[in-house]
């Protein structure tokens, strides 16, 4: 008898979810469940200022804000995409890149899902080609994903 | 009527459909109206329970809602209305206990369906209840609640570490440090963890507006959630402050915990308290809650510390020895020391612009040397360009260029896993100090107590410290001399910072001070009196070899008394010093200071100290001092010994 209310409440909560999947997640503001993504892309090479919401090493009396950005919609991107990781972290990854070996340099393997067999030859490619990949100063995010896709494959 | 005999054979069974199909229906809507009836006798069935086994007073029921017994009776520390089902929910753990039993069954239709249903937002208060009264599944209305699963099917932690960015001077806020959670996904890559930070959401940036208010509670803490690669370039390369990372040993069970803790404080609010309900202080709910024989929460009954709550993890050995991240300028200097003078000066050079990589290329050294030289030349473009010594352009030209070279020279171990690991901040001298102390000054002898509840001084040990910080906040001394047969107040600290960074051919890192409080001090050739003082300064200072720290400071003081002529007295001067650790144990603080005051009450002030510090454990040391002391014409000799204890 039970089943019955199951199955009438059920078909009510299937159209429920099948909408609530649909529309964006939590409410307007940037509070959990939602990692930051501006929604920038061709950002040239980044000064360190520009990438984060920190102070300024000198700035005297400055107070770290605590706040965290969203794209305009609110919507959820949460896996972490290769495009926003290399624009977020463009110097430092380069700097590994050139390296050789490093933090920024394992986690783009990760997010290009290179086995972990294959990373010594990923990094020593990466490194060999580096002129390939950073080509100038002005490079974008952008051109140095295209580029990374060009060379393994 | 004819019913022919195929008929019969479709007709009859029709019918019997039909009376089935009827029977459904009204099965249906009995079992609706049973429903109803049903939900409200189970919510007085087990609030009956609830009572019976008293879990109002349960002690993770407390945690779950951030209740705190005080003064004035149990409150929750969270001020945001919108986290209570009850209307005193706030106050009454048993009200609130008891309305969400009542929530737990609540017909969805009841609930507005634009808003998220109660239930969906209080995953870990419901997922208590129903395995502390042991609620069967089948008794539960069906509600589908996604944003949690959701949430965590994006996240899919596998680990959680506390993290501590060291402290920072320049900023009142950032002067003990900070701490927030990482939560580490099956993403094999730290960089990549979800960031967790609670903190006090304002967009002021005047630093003594934000400590009043901070201060006072008057800010609104939220938890927000950033990557982590985020606060490691904020950190590490903005502010130049060295990072641990204190890995916890949660389960699998016990992280689930604590992220369906954290969803249900997404976006609601507790008034940020600098002293107490602050970063660290809130994060340690989130502990509590996943692991509930931790009582971490309850181990504070007053100030929090972001090193205290360090000390306690690793008492409750949630966490073994924590990862080292250093900071851009400890790197820098790490390098540097790597190199000779020439190569350090070619590095500068190349990172100010004034010179291209082809001065490293035809360098005749080793390629492990050139590799280091160009790690170093990376580092300080970088730096160059955060404190804007660069423009945008000259780094990018420089730094491309290097990185080209460098990419040339093949791989090689990272130096910088060989740098040296400082002591571990929770391994630091406690920050209450209390002294006992036995002096004679122009042959009158007296007998001195100090304490001091935060936080570290200049001779105090830096193990676990950064070197060449002082932070005093509230140091009492009092003073008896025995001839004059009576207790004094020698001096009360209100506020004592100093910061005396070295500067070296990398960085130029000015120091300050600023001291102020009420302190005993000559007025005149005989009599000493209370006066209140303020005194500002700043300076460089270097760290000379074999010497150690040397320093140079230029004073403003101001006094003021009754006693003094017109009340006041207004001077400059300058300090000059030298901070030395002769070996691990005995340290030594030498300094003198000149004061002109040229206006108010007129006169001259010298002094020479000299301080002699040696360790005996991490919280007790001794003190051996001397000071001289020219003022109004006269000398004063005073000798002083002093015992200290830290708590």
């Amino acid at each position: 008898m039970k089943k019955f209310s199951i199955y009438c409440i059920a078909l009510v909560a299937v159209v429920f979810f099948v909408s609530e999947s649909f529309a964006a997640v939590g409410n307007a503001g940037c509070g959990l469940g939602h990692v930051i993504f501006k929604g920038d892309t061709g950002k040239t090479m980044q000064i360190l200022a520009a990438t984060t919401n920190g102070t300024s090493g000198n700035q005297t009396f400055g107070i770290t804000s605590g706040t965290s950005g969203c794209d305009e919609a609110g919507n959820v991107v949460y896996n972490e995409k290769v495009e926003n990781f290399v624009a977020k972290n463009m110097d430092n990854l380069a700097s590994d890149m050139a390296k050789g070996s490093g933090e920024y340099l394992t986690t783009l393997a990760v997010l290009l899902e290179v086995k972990e067999g294959n990373r010594a030859s990923f990094n020593t490619k990466l490194q060999s080609n580096f002129s390939k990949i950073f080509t100038s100063e002005k490079v974008t995010s952008k051109e140095v994903v295209a580029n990374i896709n060009d060379v393994v494959s | 009527m004819i019913i022919s005999k195929n008929g019969c054979r479709i007709i009859i069974p029709a019918f019997f459909f039909l009376l089935i199909l009827i029977n459904n229906f009204t099965w249906c809507k009995k079992l609706n109206s049973e429903e109803i009836i049903s939900s409200d006798q189970l919510i007085v069935k087990y609030i009956s329970i609830a009572r019976e086994l008293k879990l109002y007073n349960d002690k993770y029921w407390h945690i779950l809602l951030h209740y705190k017994r005080g003064l004035f009776g149990t409150r929750s520390l969270i001020d945001d209305p919108k986290y209570f089902l009850a209307d005193d929910g706030k106050y009454n753990p048993k009200s609130e206990l008891e309305a969400a039993i009542t929530a737990l069954f609540a017909n969805d239709e009841a609930v507005d369906k634009k808003n998220k249903p109660d239930k969906c937002r209080f995953v870990a208060r419901f997922n208590w209840l129903v395995e502390k009264l042991k609620i069967p599944e089948i008794e539960l209305p069906d509600i589908i609640c996604d944003s949690y699963e959701n949430m965590m099917n994006q996240i899919k932690p596998t680990s959680v570490t506390l993290v501590f960015p060291s402290g920072y001077l320049d900023s009142p806020a950032s002067m003990y440090g900070h701490t927030f959670l990482i939560i580490e996904t099956e993403q094999n890559s730290k960089l990549l963890a979800h960031g967790i930070n609670y903190m006090a959401h304002t967009r002021e940036s005047f630093g003594p507006i934000f400590a009043l208010r901070a201060l006072l509670g008057s800010y609104k803490g939220y938890f927000s959630m950033m990557p982590y690669y985020q606060k490691v370039t904020e950190y590490s390369d903005l502010e130049n402050r060295n990072i641990w990372e204190y890995k916890l040993n949660l389960n699998k069970q016990e992280i689930k915990r604590l992220m369906m803790h954290l969803f249900e404080l997404d976006n609601i609010y507790s008034n940020y308290y600098f002293l107490d309900e602050n970063c660290s202080y809130n994060l340690l709910f989130l502990l509590d809650v996943a692991r509930s024989s931790l009582g971490l929460t309850s181990e504070f009954t007053t100030t929090v510390t972001p090193v205290d709550t360090l000390r306690v993890i690793r008492k409750k050995n949630l966490c073994d020895n924590p990862v080292f991240r250093p900071s851009k300028t400890s790197k820098i200097i790490y390098l540097a020391s790597k190199l000779t003078v020439k190569e350090q000066n070619i590095a500068i050079k190349i990172a100010a612009g004034k010179d291209d990589i082809s001065q490293v290329e035809k360098l005749n050294i080793p390629k492990e040397k050139k590799i280091i030289l160009c790690d170093l030349i990376c580092e300080c473009l970088q730096y160059n360009l955060a404190i804007n010594d660069i423009s945008k352009i000259v780094y990018g030209k420089y730094f491309i260029s290097t990185l080209k070279y460098r990419s040339s020279l093949g791989q090689h171990e990272n130096i910088l896993k060989t740098m040296k690991v400082p002591d571990y901040p929770e391994n630091g001298h406690k920050p209450n100090r209390l002294a006992l102390n036995t002096g004679v000054r122009n042959s009158e002898v007296f007998q001195e107590i100090e304490y001091r509840p935060t936080y570290h001084s200049l001779i105090d040990s830096d193990e676990g410290y950064n070197p060449g910080s002082e932070i005093v906040f509230g140091e009492i001394v009092a003073r008896y001399y025995y001839e004059e047969k009576k207790i004094k107040l020698h001096k009360f600290n209100l506020i004592d910072v100093y910061s005396i960074p070295a500067s070296n051919k990398f960085f130029f890192q000015p120091g300050w001070k600023l001291l102020t409080g009420v302190k005993q001090t000559f007025i005149s050739e005989d009599d000493e009196s209370l006066v209140a003082y303020l005194n500002a300064g700043g300076g460089l200072a270097y760290d000379i070899s074999f010497l150690g720290r040397l320093y140079l400071f230029g004073d403003v003081e101001t006094n003021g008394a009754k006693k003094l002529e017109k009340n006041y007295s207004l001077g400059a001067g300058g300090t000059f010093g030298l901070l030395s650790n002769i070996t691990t144990f005995w340290k030594s603080h030498l300094y003198s200071r000149a004061l002109y005051y040229g206006l108010g009450d007129k006169h001259e002030f010298v002094e020479a100290v000299a301080q002699q510090r040696f360790r005996l454990t991490t919280n007790s040391s001794i003190i051996f001092g001397y000071s001289f002391v020219n003022t109004y014409e006269k000398n004063w000799h005073e000798f002083i010994f002093k015992i200290n204890l830290f708590f």
